[in-house]
């Protein structure tokens, strides 16, 4: 049987024409910017600010629905491209880079959720209980897109940055590579997996939704 | 050539759907996929559920949710905020072996008391001297025996005259 794991895939990336390496020639008016920045000229870094900021702001809020809270983290991720500005490598493109640092700072940020969420003395505790059939459900009135969202969130986060990436803001798989510092073998890969849980998550949700509307029916 | 005339099996082909459905294929990969689909029905009907799977996660792709756009650009409070940086001088940061010799002080300490409280949690276990399951004038005899080398300092072992003579050994 045929069993290919991500393992296999990053092998499989030792072809440079393969990996994360060839994210693609940087335009020349970006060097320039990039250049003029690392040298201290924060007009041209504003110049990139302005390119990116529209573009990182709708990746950010794929992970983050809260847009005052995706407004501060591109904020923190153009600061913090600022202040490394000097580790970039400007034979690359600015892009992937800063996506890099924008996606890394969102991991940080829901993982912080997450920790807090982890340690609070109270927690939510509705979330376990049976639901109550007399209440209406208020994923009832979810819209398509927001059910969708719901069965993305139960994809790993690995694989599903790796579906809002390339699927939902359509990057190249060599550039969903650069962003998430993988092969881009290990991205194809992923990919292949991410559709495959989606479609699994979705297929489940249908189910129970199946379940409910027959329980409602036998009411 | 010789790749593409190979025999795809169908978890191999399911792997090369999951792609083909958002068109991340490469031109042998198709080709591969496409022979293995002609003669393969679960394959094709897996196929269209993808397509259906996929078609619902792209619902996603322009929903009105995440077309809202930056409300103003970050770059007039960014660059004030790095106007602030570069003004502001920066404090030079020094390591602090205050804080190191502290800690250090504190396990040390720490490490003493355990061992303080241990030799004498020992004591207390057993204040009269007499070894279980002896009497008291045999306790006192191992006691006199338990001798300290005043010139090495050396505490030396006791020595329980019953099991040098073989006899049972005493259970606690
Ligand atoms: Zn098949």
């Amino acid at each position: 049987m045929w069993t290919m794991s991500e393992s296999d895939a990053e092998e499989q990336a030792t072809d440079p024409e393969d990996s994360s390496e060839n994210g693609g020639v940087p335009s020349e008016s970006e060097v320039r910017l990039v250049h003029a920045a690392r040298n201290g000229d924060n007009a041209a870094f504003g110049e990139l600010v302005q390119r990116y900021e529209r573009r990182v702001f709708k990746v950010i809020r794929r992970f983050i629905p809260d847009l005052e809270m995706a407004t501060d983290l591109v904020q923190e991720s153009f600061l913090r491209a600022f202040e490394r500005i000097d580790q970039f490598d400007p034979s690359r493109r600015f892009g992937p880079w800063l996506f890099r640092l924008a996606v890394n700072l969102t991991y940080d940020h829901l993982r912080k959720i997450r920790r807090r969420g982890k340690w609070a003395l109270f927690t939510d505790a509705g979330e376990d209980r049976a639901p109550d059939p007399a209440v209406v459900d208020p994923r009832k009135n979810l819209d398509l897109s927001q059910e969708v969202q719901v069965v993305l969130a139960e994809i790993p986060e690995a694989y599903r940055t790796v579906l809002i990436l390339r699927d939902l803001e359509g990057f190249c798989t060599a550039d969903v590579a650069a962003v998430t510092d993988r092969s881009e073998a290990t991205i194809r890969w992923r990919l292949a997996e991410a559709r495959k849980m989606f479609r699994e998550a979705w297929e489940r949700r249908e189910r129970r939704a199946e379940k409910t509307r027959l329980v409602q029916d036998d009411i | 050539m010789k790749e593409i005339l190979m025999v795809t099996n169908c978890a191999e082909a399911k792997h090369l759907i999951h792609l083909d459905v958002g068109d991340d294929l490469r031109v042998e990969e198709e080709l591969q996929l496409a022979t293995h689909m002609q003669q393969c029905g679960d394959c094709r009907s897996y196929h269209a559920d993808m397509s259906r799977s996929m078609n619902t996660l792209l619902t996603l792709r322009n929903a009105p949710a995440f077309d809202s756009l930056l409300a103003t650009s970050v770059w007039p409070l960014l660059s004030r905020e790095l106007a602030r940086r570069h003004t502001s001088p920066r404090v030079a940061r020094k390591f602090n072996m205050q804080v190191v010799a502290l800690s250090v002080s504190a396990l040390s300490l720490a490490v003493v008391t355990m061992v303080q409280s241990l030799s004498s949690m020992r004591n207390d276990q057993n204040p009269t001297g007499v070894v279980p399951g002896l009497t008291v004038s045999e306790s006192s005899k191992i006691q006199q025996l338990e001798t300290v080398d005043d010139n090495a300092g050396i505490v030396r072992a006791p020595f329980y005259p019953h099991e040098a003579i073989g006899s049972q050994p005493v259970s606690f």
